[in-house]
C-alpha cells in the first residue's frame, strides 16, 4: 500500500503487532491518558468534530451517539459490536487480530466519554482466534493498569469483557446483540426505548462498531482537524475496505473516504481477476444495492457519493462481480443467506425470506414461470420497511435490485428452463 | 391533559401514553392484530396492525406507537390495506390451511382476517413446498400443539411467562423454521394452561378435552359465573342441545381479567353427567308434585329436632328462601362447605364455594360434625360441586340436589333441582361482589330451580318466606 495514510492499519505487519509492548512502543495508550485528562464532554465533542461516522453500516455520527447517553447515575455500558456478519465484510477481524490494543484504547476513551464502567466486546462465535487474541490483550491491559480500578490515577474504573456469540447474523443488529448479551435469544427489540435509554440489563448503552472505536485513539491523539485532513467534507477520515469476489488481490485496504471505487478495483486491488470484464459491484456488503459496471464509473467510496449512485457505503465490503457471473445464482445464494439468518420474529421477514429463496432457486433451476419474477420482486416490496429491524430491508435489497437490474437474465433462465451459461461463475468464487 | 389526534378523519381525544391501537379500539375503530393482547406485553412482531401516520415515511405498528398531539392516522388507506394483505399472504405461506379439520375454524383470527382483509387467490407455486413442523404434539396433560398452524405471535410464551409465571415455553430455530416449543424436558403443566387455547389466534394450541368434539359454530354461548371457588370468574357456557362442550372465560377487569383456571374450565362435565333428574323416595322415582307433598308431610309430621344444611355454593336467593323455610319448620340452619385449599398466585381461592361470603352475610353459621347427632331430620340443599357430609350419610335426610350424590342415595326423599347452568341467581364472591347469573340450558328432566322447590314447599307448609 503505497503512500496512503494509515490510521487503523498503522501497526499491521509489525512484528508482534498484537502485543502490548509493540503497541506501547508506538505511543500506545497515550491517547487514553490524554482523553482522561480531558472532560468527557470534550472527548465526545472532539469525536463529533472529527466527523467520525459509524463504520458498521449506518454511518451515524459517533460523537452524537455518545452524547445521547443520559447523565444520570445509572450504570452505563459500552458494547462493541464485533459480530461482523455482513457477507463480504472482514475488516473488524483484522483489527482484532493485528492490533487489539488499538481497539482497547478506543474502548477506554469511549467509555470515559459516555461514563461507562463496563464494556463488552460482543464477538461472533466463529471468531475464535480473534476472541482469544482480544482476551489476551485485555489481560495485558489489566496488568498495565489501563483497565480495572483508577485508570491513569483518575476516579474512573472500567472493566472489559469479550462475549462470544453463537453464530447468528442478526446479533449484529444492536438490540439483538443486547438481547444475546443478556443471555436471551438474539431477536431485535422494538424501539423506542433506544439503547441509550434502556439497553443492556435495561441500562443506558451505546453500541459501536469495532472500526469506529478503533478510529478514536487517533482522533484524540492528533485532534479532529488532523482526522479531517483525510476523506471528504461530509465523510472524513479513513476506512477499511474489504474487497472480495472476482478480484486479483482480495483483502482489507485502508483508504481515505472518497477514494474512487474504480481505482480501488483497478489499481489498489489489481483489477478484475484474470483480466475479466467488470459486470457489477456490491459496494458495501450484501445488504447494499448492487451497481452495474457502468453505474460504478465516477463513484467515490464515501457515504454521499454512493448514496447518490443509488447505493450505500455500508460496511465497506466491496464485492466484485465479473462478466460471466450468473446473477440468478448469486441471488439464490444471497436469498439463502437471509432465509437462514432471519430471526423468525416478524411475519414478513420470517416467511418472506424463505419464500424468496424458494423462488430464486426455482428460477435458477429452470422450474419457474415469468410471473414468478414478479412474485419474487413483490416479496421484496412487501418486506421492505415492514419489520422491527432492518434485516428484512437488507434481504429485500438484492431481491428487488437483482430482479430489476438483471431482469433479462431471470427471463432467460425461465425461457431456457435453466441457467443458459451452464456454470454460474467464470472463475471460482472467493 | 388529553392528546388530540385524528383517526380516519375523525377527531379523537386520547390519554398521553396510550397507543394508537388502544385509542382506536376504544373508539370503535377496528385495527386487525394478532400478537397484541391487552393483558400481555407488547411484542410488535405480527405486523398486522400497521397504520399510516402523516409525515411518517414508513407504516408504523399501532400496537407500539404512542399517540402524540396532532397525529393524523389512517387505518384503512390503500397502502395499509396492501400491507395487511401482504402480512396475511406471508402468514398463509407455510400455514397448512387445514381449516376443515381444525377445531379453531369458525373462531380463527387468521381465517376471519383472510376473509375480511385479503380474500385474494394464492400466489404460491405448487413447487414451493411448505415448511414441515411438528403436528399433534402432546405438550402436557391438557394441551396439543400444531406447530404448522402457528403464526409465531408469541402470545402463548408471554402468557405463560407473564401471567401463569411459568417459564416453560420458548421459540426455537429461525426464519420460517421457527417453532414454539417447550424448553428441553419441560411440558406445559400449569393450572392455567388452557387459557392458551383462547389466546392462540389460530388452531395451534388446542385443548385435549375439546379437540374434535364440536364445530364451534353449532355452539350457543351463554354468559355465566363459575361456581368452583370463591372468585366467581365470569365465564361463557358453550352448549348445544342441552349438552355443554366447553367453558371459556368472559372478560371482567375486576374479577378474572381474561382468564380462568383449568379446574374451573373442565368442571362442566358434572353439568352433563350423573345428574338427578327425577325425584326419589326410598330409591323409587315419583313425580315432582308427589315428591313435594311427600316432603311437606315429612317435615310436618316429624316431631323431632330438625336441621337445615345448605351448601355454601347455593345462590343467595336460594339461601334466603331456605333460611325462611328451615326457620318456619322450627329447625336450625347451618351451611357446609367444600374442603378449603390455598389461594394461588392468580385467581384460585382457597375457599372452594361460590357464595361463601353471601351465606355468611345472611348470618348462617357453619356446620360442625357434632351438630348433626343432635338432630333427627336433616334437610339438605346440595349444589353441583358440594361435597358429601359424612356424618349425615345414613341418617333421616331430605335432600334437594342437582346430582346423584351419595347424599341422595342415602336419603329418604330427594328432589331434583337445577344446577347453576340451568338456574338463575346471585353469588357473592370473596370480595363481596354480587354477580348475577342466568340460565344457559333448559331444565333437565323433572328438575326445578332450587328457589322454586323451596317456595313450593313453603307454600304447602303455609309459610310466608
Amino acid at each position: 500500500m503505497r503512500d496512503f495514510p494509515k490510521i487503523l492499519s498503522a501497526n499491521w505487519g509489525k512484528e508482534n503487532s498484537r502485543s502490548i509492548e509493540t503497541y506501547l512502543a508506538g505511543g500506545g495508550y497515550k491517547s487514553a491518558e490524554k482523553a482522561l485528562s480531558m472532560s468527557p464532554e470534550k472527548v465526545a465533542q472532539e469525536v463529533l468534530d472529527a466527523g467520525l461516522r459509524g463504520r458498521g453500516g449506518a454511518g451515524f455520527p459517533a460523537g452524537r451517539k455518545w452524547m445521547f447517553m443520559p447523565k444520570d447515575n445509572r450504570p452505563k455500558y459500552l458494547c462493541v459490536n464485533a459480530d461482523e456478519g455482513e457477507p463480504g465484510t472482514f475488516k473488524d477481524r483484522e483489527i482484532m487480530r493485528n492490533d487489539p490494543h488499538m481497539l482497547i484504547e478506543g474502548i477506554i476513551i469511549a467509555s470515559w466519554a459516555m461514563g461507562a464502567n463496563n464494556a463488552y466486546v460482543y464477538i461472533r462465535g466463529e471468531f475464535r482466534e480473534p476472541a482469544e487474541i482480544l482476551e489476551k490483550a485485555i489481560e495485558e491491559a489489566y496488568q498495565k493498569g489501563f483497565l480495572g480500578q483508577r485508570i491513569f490515577g483518575k476516579d474512573f474504573n472500567l472493566n472489559a469483557w469479550v462475549h462470544r456469540g453463537a453464530g447468528a447474523y442478526i446479533c449484529g443488529e444492536e438490540t439483538s446483540l443486547i438481547e444475546s448479551l443478556e443471555g436471551k435469544r438474539g431477536q431485535p427489540r422494538i424501539r423506542p426505548p433506544f439503547p441509550p435509554q434502556r439497553g443492556v440489563f435495561d441500562m443506558p448503552t451505546t453500541v459501536n462498531n469495532v472500526e469506529t472505536i478503533a478510529s478514536v485513539p487517533f482522533i484524540i491523539r492528533e485532534g479532529a482537524s488532523a482526522y479531517r485532513k483525510f476523506g471528504t467534507e461530509k465523510s472524513p477520515g479513513t476506512k477499511l475496505f474489504c474487497i472480495s469476489g472476482h478480484i486479483s488481490k482480495p483483502g482489507v485496504y485502508e483508504l481515505p473516504l472518497g477514494y474512487p471505487l474504480m481505482k480501488l478495483i483497478n489499481e489498489v486491488a489489481g483489477g478484475v481477476i484474470n483480466g475479466l470484464k467488470l459486470k457489477a459491484v456490491i459496494p458495501g456488503g450484501s445488504s447494499t444495492p448492487i451497481l452495474k459496471a457502468e453505474e460504478c464509473q465516477g463513484v467515490n467510496l464515501d457515504y454521499e457519493s454512493l448514496a447518490q449512485a443509488g447505493s450505500m457505503l455500508g460496511s465497506g465490503a466491496v464485492i466484485v462481480i465479473a462478466e460471466g457471473t450468473c446473477m440468478v445464482k448469486l441471488l439464490e445464494i444471497l436469498t439463502h443467506f437471509y432465509a437462514h439468518e432471519s430471526c423468525g420474529q416478524c411475519t414478513p421477514c420470517r416467511e418472506g425470506t424463505g419464500w424468496a429463496h424458494q423462488i430464486a432457486k426455482r428460477i435458477y433451476q429452470g422450474k419457474a414461470e415469468l410471473k414468478d419474477i414478479d412474485v419474487l420482486y413483490s416479496l421484496g416490496e412487501n418486506m421492505l420497511g415492514r419489520t422491527i429491524c432492518p434485516l428484512a430491508d437488507a434481504a429485500s435489497c438484492p431481491i428487488m435490485n437483482f430482479t430489476k437490474k438483471f431482469r433479462e437474465e431471470f427471463e432467460a433462465h425461465i425461457k431456457h428452463r435453466g441457467c443458459p451459461q451452464g456454470k454460474p461463475f467464470p472463475v471460482e468464487w472467493k | 391533559m388529553g392528546v388530540k389526534i385524528k383517526i380516519n378523519g375523525r377527531e379523537i381525544s386520547a390519554e398521553p401514553g396510550q397507543t394508537i391501537l388502544q385509542v382506536a379500539l376504544a373508539n370503535g375503530i377496528y385495527i386487525p392484530h394478532f400478537c397484541y393482547h391487552p393483558r400481555l406485553k407488547i411484542r410488535g412482531s405480527c405486523r398486522m396492525c400497521l397504520v399510516e401516520i402523516e409525515k411518517n415515511p414508513k407504516l408504523q405498528i399501532s400496537c407500539a406507537t404512542q399517540v402524540q398531539e396532532g397525529m393524523v392516522i389512517e387505518t384503512h388507506s390503500p397502502e395499509v390495506k396492501k400491507a395487511r394483505q401482504a402480512v396475511l399472504e406471508f402468514m398463509l405461506k407455510n400455514h397448512p390451511i387445514d381449516c376443515p379439520i381444525c377445531d379453531k375454524a369458525g373462531e380463527c383470527t387468521l381465517q376471519d382476517y383472510y376473509m375480511e382483509y385479503d380474500a385474494k387467490p394464492s400466489r404460491l407455486s405448487p413447487l414451493d413446498a411448505k415448511v414441515n413442523k411438528g403436528k399433534r404434539l402432546i405438550m402436557g396433560p391438557s394441551l396439543v400443539l400444531d406447530q404448522e398452524r402457528c403464526i409465531i405471535c408469541h402470545r402463548c410464551i408471554r402468557f405463560m411467562r407473564e401471567v401463569a409465571k411459568d417459564d416453560c415455553l420458548t421459540d426455537a430455530r429461525r426464519g420460517d423454521r421457527t417453532i414454539i416449543t417447550t424448553f428441553p424436558g419441560e411440558e406445559v403443566n400449569n393450572p392455567y394452561s388452557l387459557n392458551l387455547t383462547d389466546i392462540c389466534p389460530v388452531g395451534a394450541w388446542t385443548g385435549r378435552d375439546f379437540r374434535f368434539k364440536k364445530r364451534v359454530w353449532f355452539l350457543t354461548k351463554s354468559p355465566s359465573i363459575c361456581p368452583v371457588c370463591a372468585r366467581g370468574c365470569n365465564i361463557e357456557i358453550d352448549h348445544e342441545n342441552g349438552i355443554i362442550y366447553r367453558l371459556r372465560p368472559r372478560e371482567n377487569e375486576q374479577v378474572n381479567q381474561s382468564w380462568m383456571c383449568d379446574e374451573g374450565r373442565l368442571a362442566y362435565k358434572l353439568i352433563n353427567e350423573n345428574r338427578l333428574i327425577r325425584a326419589l323416595k326410598d330409591k323409587k322415582e315419583l313425580s315432582i308434585n308427589e315428591a313435594l307433598d311427600s316432603a311437606v308431610r315429612l317435615m310436618n309430621e316429624h316431631k323431632g329436632k330438625k336441621l337445615g344444611l345448605i351448601s355454601a355454593s347455593a345462590s343467595q336467593e336460594q339461601a334466603k328462601a331456605f333460611k325462611g323455610l328451615v326457620q318456619g319448620i322450627g329447625g336450625e340452619l347451618r351451611f357446609y362447605r367444600r374442603r378449603p385449599g390455598e389461594d394461588d398466585f392468580l385467581l384460585r381461592k382457597g375457599d372452594r364455594d361460590s357464595n361463601l361470603a353471601g351465606i355468611k352475610g345472611l348470618g348462617i353459621e357453619e356446620m360442625r360434625g357434632a351438630d348433626i347427632i343432635k338432630f333427627e331430620l336433616l334437610v339438605v340443599l346440595e349444589s353441583l360441586y358440594s361435597e358429601q357430609i359424612e356424618p349425615a350419610l345414613g341418617r333421616k335426610t331430605l335432600v334437594l340436589s342437582p346430582k346423584r350424590s351419595e347424599m341422595v342415595e342415602s336419603s329418604v326423599l330427594a328432589l331434583p333441582i337445577a344446577s347453576y347452568a340451568e338456574d338463575e341467581g346471585t353469588y357473592v364472591n370473596f370480595e363481596g361482589k354480587e354477580q348475577r347469573f342466568y340460565p344457559a340450558l333448559e331444565l333437565k328432566g323433572d328438575s326445578r330451580p332450587g328457589l322454586w322447590v323451596i317456595k313450593e314447599m313453603a307454600k304447602k307448609l303455609g309459610l310466608e318466606i
